[in-house]
């Protein structure tokens, strides 16, 4: 590790600082084809240059050359004045004059070699319609996702939380791709600590090109190495706005169709979002489902291997001959067979995110059944744990965040070693790891294992249940908001509904 | 952290020895049902029943039978172990019967390796069976088709109503407690069924040979503890019979002055029903303060010989020395055993009806 470190340091100090004077760099844009540079209105006119292919060709028609064209030729600050472009600016710092060229602006100076330079903004930039969301997909509620736009997704965030207090803090990451970042909060709500910390760590963020958010998010969350993810990313602005509001904060990346959510706690990451557009009873009971799914999927085959492999006295009497006869024929020892046929659905599941949509599920078909039946019947794998691994894989997509439910994909893997080793004692041993891992996990500083541990009877409001929004007074206690309540307290005296007396 | 990862990849391929020993399903041989007889000659004859898997579609087992003589039964199972292709595991035991000649030789030696077998059940039955324990084991069961299961289900079918809930434990506890002796379900074979015959009485560990049989079962349970099912048969006229249907039946135990005169009163509270009376009159209902009366009399005669008939064999299968001991400070156990089978011992039923059934 050390051994990279200062080496890295250089190289990111060389790409901030481009050039070393204005002719250099006025050199190294020219070299690239794109860059435009010619004279206006006549050969004794402005100098004028922009890249074209950032620059939108109507509006520097419209708005630049038609000022120019009539008229005789004025110092830079003058036309300045003549110009109807926000946000201009006149400047000789190379810096600025790089980023803004870089970003879009028209650079405009007086004569030939001229450091002092009039750059307008003029950004011409291709954007994507924003459309439904796809991975997490509701039936009900809004339809917008986010789009690789920043400014497209702050507006989104904007129009849902109309109020000042709603605050953007933008920074760039990454030397090369100096891609803007921008980290959301509501003011008076969030605990600031929070902040520091987020900005703190986007600060220390080192890597020449930041692509996708995903990069961030592994860059700042708590543990670099864990397999549980700590910050949720969503492509919902309703979804954001909704624990903007509860205290946290998100980040978001230009070019990135995903917000980064955080802190949150381990429960957080099996509630879908549509647990709150339905009735209170209704959301509680699909998140308990939910829940046990996951603890199926993740121990449905390990106990399996676990039981027939060491304690064929746990069988219920009226399971045995099934299970004996379904197994007689195998050749291979429980933990071989598990292995193969999780090894069977991780290489569908892989095939079917890879390929095509329209080849992907035929895959799915090919896979499932006739692959499945095949192995049956060639005696390759028995037809009761055919089964529980399909179910095991079914209950594994009931998780609504994609993150996690790649988590739970391979943390079954350990569990059924440990129980080939140990049997259910390797099961209770690696529960046990994996439960210290995740009481040491932090997300944000704040503890992953939230209501559980340390236990806080208030959060479990909106946990493991979900209560009705009348009981949802209280902000979760372990954001540590600077505004705790929710709803005032006049509305909490409104007990009788006002509805119309006759 | 270099030492802590060649340590853990260390440990890792030295613990590999440290593995459990495998059971895996298929590669054993689950015994069901295992049956052990005297062979003279302080030894044993065990006969075990295991399934043996038949692979394919259909959950058949087929069911394989194994005998071996010997001391002492761990030696019987390793005898057995030398005919079998898969080694004979006891973990899924469900019953163990023991015939009626080695039970009355005392099973305290013969029970011993379950008590300490860690790879078996607590909820193991035990049972003596009328004659010969491997009769019972080589039956070729009618109803049910994984051997074993046939005798665990007759015992636990008849737990509820005419049987004492007994298994390992409770045998165990009875066995080895004072002021407390076991009963263990009496099997017999007859012609091709296996059929509860009762009752087996013992003193501590030996069967005495006396048994309650199994329609005045209901009526040891009424005794020993309470519970809601269960019917007894009473003649309440000349040629006439009825059914006392258990609803309820609660037992309290008084004792009084343990440790000098001591003086016994079993107070026993039942509420029944009626579910078939015969030789009424069509024209007027039931008088049911006489069968009321009737069932009182009758079992509670009942109930007082079964009484004396456990004071004369010494033996004491209600527990009474375990509730004195528990009620008595500085309980004199010797005292008390001594004083035994002269305690006056009081049977106080009260029988309520509260249904006729739904005729009238």
């Amino acid at each position: 590790m050390r051994f990279f470190k200062g080496k890295r340091e250089m190289d990111s100090a060389s790409f901030q600082v481009t050039s070393k004077d204005f002719q250099e760099l006025l050199k190294k844009f020219k070299t690239s084809d794109d860059f435009l540079t010619f004279q206006f209105p006549n050969d004794d006119g402005y100098i004028i240059s922009y890249f074209n292919s950032l620059v939108s060709v109507q509006q520097l028609h419209e708005q630049v050359l038609a000022v120019m064209s009539n008229q005789p030729k004025k110092v830079l600050k003058q036309l300045k004045g003549d110009i109807p472009m926000e946000d201009m600016k006149l400047t000789a710092d190379l810096k600025d004059i790089q980023r803004l060229v870089l970003e879009g602006s028209i650079m405009i100076q007086y004569k030939q070699d001229d450091e002092m330079c009039l750059l307008i903004p003029c950004v011409h930039s291709v954007k994507r319609q924003i459309s439904t969301p796809e991975s997490e997909y509701t039936v009900v509620g809004s339809k917008e996702a986010f789009v690789e736009s920043l400014d497209s997704n702050l507006n989104l965030i904007r129009n849902r939380l109309p109020t000042p207090e709603l605050q953007s803090k933008e920074f760039r990451v990454g030397s090369i791709s100096q891609t803007r970042i921008a980290v959301l909060y509501i003011d008076g709500v969030v605990n600031q600590q929070i902040i520091k910390t987020v900005i703190q760590r986007i600060e220390d963020i080192e890597y020449d090109t930041i692509v996708d958010i995903s990069f961030v998010s592994q860059m700042i969350t708590d543990n670099r190495n864990s397999m549980f993810p700590q910050l949720i990313d969503t492509e919902r602005p309703d979804h954001l706005a909704s624990v903007l509001s509860e205290g946290k904060i998100g980040i978001m990346l230009d070019g990135s169709p995903h917000a980064l959510v955080g802190p949150n706690t381990i429960i957080s990451f099996f509630s879908s979002f549509e647990d709150y557009f339905q009735i209170w009873n209704l959301g509680t009971s699909f998140r308990l489902i939910r829940l046990f799914a996951v603890l199926f999927s993740v121990l449905s085959s390990p106990l399996y291997v676990a039981v027939l492999t060491y304690h064929y006295q746990v069988i219920p009497t009226d399971l045995l001959p099934i299970l004996i006869s379904s197994r007689g024929v195998i050749p291979f020892p429980p933990i071989l067979e598990a292995i193969v046929l999780e090894g069977t659905i991780e290489l569908l599941r892989e095939a079917a995110v890879r390929l095509p949509a329209k080849v992907g599920s035929t895959i799915g078909i090919v896979g499932g059944i006739v692959i499945g039946s095949a192995a049956v019947e060639a005696g390759f794998v028995s037809n009761v744990l055919l089964m529980l691994v399909a179910l095991a894989a079914l209950a594994s997509f009931t998780v609504p965040i994609y993150q996690i439910s790649n988590t739970i994909r391979l943390i079954r893997f350990p569990f059924l070693i440990a129980a080939q080793l140990y049997g259910l004692f390797g099961i209770a041993l690696c529960s046990a790891f994996i439960l210290s891992h995740l009481l040491k996990l932090t997300s944000l500083g704040s503890p992953y294992l939230d209501p559980l541990y340390p236990l806080r009877i208030h959060d479990f409001k909106d946990s493991l249940i979900r209560l009705p929004f009348s009981k949802q007074k209280k902000r979760p206690q372990f954001l540590r908001t600077e505004n705790p309540l929710r709803i005032r307290k006049e509305a909490e005296k409104r007990n009788t509904r006002n509805d119309i007396d006759e | 952290m270099k030492i802590k990862l060649l340590l853990i990849t260390l440990a890792s391929f030295l613990m590999t020895a440290c593995g459990v020993e495998k059971q895996i399903l298929e590669d054993i041989l689950i015994a069901e049902v295992v049956g052990y007889d005297d062979a003279g000659d302080k030894k044993i004859k065990g006969t075990v029943v295991v399934s043996v898997p038949q692979p394919g579609e259909e959950a058949d087992l087929g069911k394989e039978v194994y005998e071996a003589d010997s001391h002492d039964i761990k030696a019987a199972r390793q005898q057995e172990n030398a005919k079998t292709p898969y080694p004979i595991v006891g973990g899924r035991l469900t019953v163990t019967l023991y015939g009626e000649e080695l039970a009355s030789k005392g099973l305290n030696d013969y029970v011993d390796t379950y008590r300490r077998d860690p790879m078996v059940g607590r909820d193991l039955y035990l049972a003596v069976v009328h004659g010969k324990a491997e009769d019972v084991v080589k039956m070729e069961p009618k109803l049910i088709k994984t051997p074993g299961v046939q005798v665990k289900e007759l015992i636990e079918q008849n737990i509820r109503t005419n049987l004492p809930d007994v298994d390992l434990h409770r045998y165990l506890y009875a066995c080895h407690g004072k002021g407390i002796d076991p009963v263990l379900p009496l099997l017999e074979t007859t012609g091709d069924q296996i059929r509860v015959r009762g009752i087996a009485l013992f003193k501590t560990d030996r069967y005495i040979g006396k048994y309650i049989p199994y329609e005045d079962g209901f009526l040891y349970k009424v005794l020993s503890e309470n519970f809601k099912l269960g019917s007894y048969e009473i003649k309440w006229k000349e040629n006439d019979f009825t059914d006392i249907n258990n609803v309820e039946s609660r037992v309290h135990y008084h004792i009084s002055n343990a440790n000098q005169d001591p003086k016994v009163r079993i107070e026993v509270k039942m509420k029944a029903s009626l579910l078939e009376v015969q030789g009424y009159d069509l024209g007027k209902a039931v008088d049911l303060n006489k069968i009321e009366a009737r069932a009182e009399q009758v079992i509670g005669k009942k109930l007082n010989e079964m009484v004396t008939m456990f004071q004369e064999n010494h033996i004491d299968p209600l527990a009474l020395g375990d509730h004195a001991k528990s009620k008595t400070r500085n309980f004199d156990q010797k005292h008390w055993e001594e004083a035994y089978p002269d305690i006056p011992i009081e049977v106080d039923l009260d029988i309520e009806m509260i249904q006729t059934g739904i005729a009238e």
